[in-house]
């Protein structure tokens, strides 16, 4: 087992345990002053999705935060720590725990993904090491800032449409429920649909689905016929993996879908 | 002995945590009525169902076998059909359980465990105050004998999750309060 | 299945036919969806029965030598002939031993539905010594005669539609061909019926011991276990060390976890708790019970950091929820422990060398543990045999990740890749025919974020 290393210990802001992630943001904020909070962009946005990190930023912002980016962030090291390569998985990690954690605001990611890897991952790959204090979005909006409905501020709604919501399994990792759902019901253009096998994984899993694409592919055909089935002209989700790997299929087969992460819903209501 | 003294010397060694308590409910306060009833829907939803001494009478039209002790109760004799030949099996139960719709059958002198299992229809008659609230109760009260519980009538879901009754055991469970 | 020869989970998959996977998928989600309202109704809090039992298993296997001292030693006082057994070799001697004490070669044997002796491969062995080895419980007849293997730990032909069960009952000269459940199990009941009349030797796994008592605990849907432990003369269990419980005061809360994870029911059928042989009063039941206690591998896996898998009461809720194992189906692991749990246990017993693929047939998307009624951490152990599979070498990583990493340790690295990412189409790249066999390439959408964050400021 590795320990963290050394040039990273002491200036990190790690929490204990999960449980109190909440309590300690407090007195790491002063009452009164903007809420500052540090972007963890994830490199699928960086790479592929850079409408879902500008909309993370105004979302943000909407919500009364001062955003910071670190340019120098890359990737979080979950691919190797998943493929089993924890060598190279630490040398990302190391990186990204002095590129984004060694600052006192919480971090905060447009994925559960992501998230999960920081906060339970890196203490798998350093023994002894506290949870960070990395945030997913959804639930940094309505645990920290404690906001359960989107402050819709512009003046024509978007057009109505209706949508399936895509739980990203990853979010099950940090104890994620239904705060996506909560934010984006809010939305009065959004009409959410019910779809069978709701709760089921979409197949992604990493490289999981280039290394078992038949599976993978086998998994989320069969997402992607249920969402059909409701109704749902679009899918949301909290994690670009998720939908990269859908799209990717929804694009093989023709089939009539969007994919959209659900910042960029809230963004649409931002004047 | 070769075997045993290779598994525990590899077994980790003894830890001195002690055991951690078992939350009990608090025990509710139900008459034997009351808790009749509901062992009633409870077995009535396994397919089950409660029957009257009558019910007891017809059914008894059937080729049977007695119990010592369900016989000593109807004042008939025991015996009947030898026992993998009968239709119906009648035995008497220790215990029953609202909350589940269970039966506890404990082993005992002149008892006969295949009574209660190779027969299609297993009668059983309980004295009305033979019933338990919950089965963390009636866990507290068994015997040391071999003791089965039985819930609901047999049955498999193998064939396309599609459940059927009866395929070994009783497929019919009729329980006669007295 | 031939250990070593195994085809990847993946390679397997592609073999699995659509007719399976509906089978499979179908089975699998009613019991998923029976699962939590059984439990809501059964606990008032189902998140705190869970947290019990696996503190309770966990009690057990910090204490699993004292507990297993005290288990034989309770086990003799009520009669019970304990034996132990140090792997499946010794195992399947040892049982040949006392059926030979036991009944003559050629004798009927009749087996009610056991893990632990698939685990050994025990019919094999005794069938080649000459008994009649019948399996009892519906779909492990099934499996028995169609010369294939169970699917799942507690619905052996998930696999299998009716019509497939029909073709090999009519085959074996059952009765006449139907396809309807009911009389499928009908023609098994009176066929297996003389099985028991004239079986000399019964042979069965357990759920529960429990050590305070001694006593065995079976639970069981459909009255074959029982009959088999109870017709027949001489009755042989056998156990992974794994299986006690304390006292008779925790079978309420497992066998009801047991029972609402397993089918969704509130509780099994028949739960028998066997207390010794007959005894001179009673009228049937075994004269001699024999109680086989396993290891194969597990004093290993106890030492290791795969522990906290020998909680495991073998439920099969998270095979049930499992994507993968919908979509495969339990064969496609290559052991008789298949899905999530095997994915873990099968390379714990075994060694990540035996299996070190079945591990990384996993999105990880954490359902297992979240439906696991003792709380098992599978995914963080399927990370860790990932790991150690990787560290041994002796799993061959497609995707050179140091070149990845070479990457993503410099920002000046990573945004010039991010520019040439645009490239990338027409480069190789070890994941690309993974992913486009099925897919598209993605693309990138929109704006970039790096240009828009440096517009504003
Ligand atoms: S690992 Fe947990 S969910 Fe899976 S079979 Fe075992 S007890 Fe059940």
């Amino acid at each position: 087992m590795n320990h963290v290393p050394s040039n990273s210990r002491g200036t990190l802001t790690f929490v204990s345990s999960k449980a109190e992630i909440g309590e300690d943001l407090r007195s790491l904020n002063p009452i009164g002053g903007k809420q500052r909070v540090r972007l963890m962009l994830t490199c699928l946005v960086d790479s592929f999705f850079g409408e879902v990190g500008i909309a993370s930023v105004r979302v943000l912002e909407h919500a009364g935060c001062e955003v910071l980016f670190d340019k120098d962030q890359t990737c979080c090291g979950q691919p190797p720590f998943n493929s089993g390569d924890w060598t190279a998985a630490r040398q990302a990690a190391g990186f990204t725990m002095r590129a984004l954690l060694e600052h006192p605001e919480p971090v905060v990611a447009p994925s559960g993904s992501c998230s999960a890897m920081v906060r339970e991952g890196y203490p798998m790959l350093y023994e002894g090491m506290h949870h960070p204090l990395v945030f997913e979005l959804s639930e940094f909006l309505v645990h920290q800032l404690k906001i359960s409905e989107w402050k819709v501020t512009v003046k024509t709604l978007p057009a109505r449409r209706k949508i399936a919501l895509h739980r990203a399994c990853h979010g099950r990792a940090i104890g994620l429920k239904d705060e996506q759902a909560m934010l984006v019901s809010s939305l009065p253009w959004i009409e959410m649909m019910e779809f069978g096998q709701q709760e089921q994984c979409c197949g992604f899993g990493g490289a999981f689905c280039a290394t078992h694409n038949s599976i993978s592919a086998g998994i989320g055909m069969e997402k992607l016929h249920n969402i059909v089935d409701s109704g749902a002209e679009e899918i949301v989700s909290g994690d670009m993996g998720c939908l990269l790997h859908l799209n990717g299929l929804i694009k093989r087969h023709k089939i009539p879908l969007r994919t959209r992460h659900f910042a960029e819903l809230l963004a649409e209501g931002i004047a | 002995m070769e075997d045993r003294e290779l598994i525990l010397s590899l077994l980790p060694k003894a830890g001195r945590k002690s055991r951690p308590p078992l939350a009990q409910p608090p025990l509710p306060r139900h008459s034997a009525d009351e808790l009749w009833a509901e062992f009633g829907i409870r077995l009535a939803e396994l397919g089950g169902r409660i029957g009257t001494r009558e019910d007891a009478e017809v059914i008894l039209a059937r080729p049977h076998i007695l119990d010592h002790e369900s016989a000593e109760i109807l004042g008939l004799h025991s015996g009947g059909e030898p026992i993998w030949d009968a239709e119906v099996g009648v035995t008497t139960a220790d215990l029953a359980i609202a909350e589940t719709g269970s039966l506890i059958l404990a082993t005992g002198p002149h008892r006969t465990r295949l009574v209660s299992l190779c027969p299609v229809l297993h009668l059983v008659l309980v004295p009305k105050d033979r019933i338990v609230a919950t089965m963390a109760e009636a866990f507290t009260r068994l015997s040391d004998r071999t003791t089965v519980m039985i819930t609901g009538p047999s049955r498999t879901a193998d064939i396309e999750g599609i459940l059927v009754r009866g395929v070994h055991g009783p497929g019919d469970i009729v329980v006669v309060p007295l | 299945m031939p250990k070593g020869k195994k085809p990847s989970v993946e390679a397997f998959a592609r073999g699995v036919t659509a007719e399976t996977t509906k089978s499979v998928r179908a089975a699998s989600k009613s019991k998923t969806e029976s699962r939590i309202p059984t439990l809501e109704i059964a606990f008032h809090d189902v998140e705190g029965a869970r947290t019990q039992a696996a503190q309770i298993k966990e009690f057990v296997l910090d204490n699993i030598s004292s507990l297993l001292v005290q288990l034989e030693a309770k086990c003799k006082m009520n009669g019970i002939q304990v034996h132990w057994a140090k792997d499946a070799e010794s195992a399947r001697n040892l049982i040949a031993r006392l059926c030979e004490e036991a009944a003559p070669v050629g004798s009927t044997i009749v087996k009610a539905k056991s893990m632990a002796t698939e685990e050994i491969h025990l019919n094999e062995h005794l069938i080649e010594k000459g008994y009649e080895v019948v399996e009892t419980d519906l779909g492990e007849y099934v499996i028995q005669i169609d010369h294939d293997t169970p699917s799942h730990l507690v619905t052996p032909i998930i696999h299998k539609n009716k019509r497939q069960v029909a073709e090999s009952f009519s085959r074996e000269g059952l009765g006449p061909y139907t396809e309807s459940p009911e009389e499928l199990a009908a023609q098994a009941r009176r066929h297996l019926r003389d099985r028991f009349k004239e079986a000399k030797i019964g042979i069965s796994g357990i759920n529960f011991a429990i050590a305070q008592s001694g006593r065995l605990v079976l639970v069981e849907n459909e009255g074959n276990n029982r009959l088999s432990t109870t017709a027949p003369d001489t009755h042989i269990a056998v156990m992974g060390l794994e299986k006690i419980l304390p006292s008779e005061g925790d079978l309420p809360l497992f066998l009801r976890l047991l029972a609402g994870s397993a089918t969704g029911q509130r509780m099994t059928v028949y739960v028998h708790m066997i207390s010794g042989p007959r005894r001179k009063d009673e009228n049937d039941g075994p004269s001699n019970v024999h109680l086989v206690i396993l290891d194969n591998g597990r004093t290993k896996v106890l030492n290791g950091p795969y522990r906290e898998i020998l909680r495991c009461i073998r439920c099969g809720a998270c095979l049930n929820v499992c994507p993968v194992y919908r979509q495969v189906s339990g064969h496609a692991y290559g052991h008789v422990y298949s899905g999530p749990l095997g994915a873990v246990l099968a390379p714990a017993l075994e060694g990540v060398e035996q299996l070190p693929d079945v591990a990384k047939a996993s999105t990880l998307c954490g359902s297992c543990e979240e439906v696991c009624p003792v709380k098992i951490p599978i995914p963080r152990m399927l990370l860790q045999l990932r790991e150690e599979a990787v560290r041994k070498g002796v799993l061959k990583e497609p995707i050179p990740w140091s070149m990845f990493v070479f990457g993503a340790t410099s920002g000046l690295r990573w945004r010039t890749g991010l520019k040439l990412l645009p490239m990338s189409k027409m480069a190789q790249h070890p994941m690309k025919n993974g992913w486009t066999e099925f897919r598209d390439l993605p693309e990138k959408q929109g704006r970039d974020f790096r240009k828009w964050w440096n517009g504003r400021s």
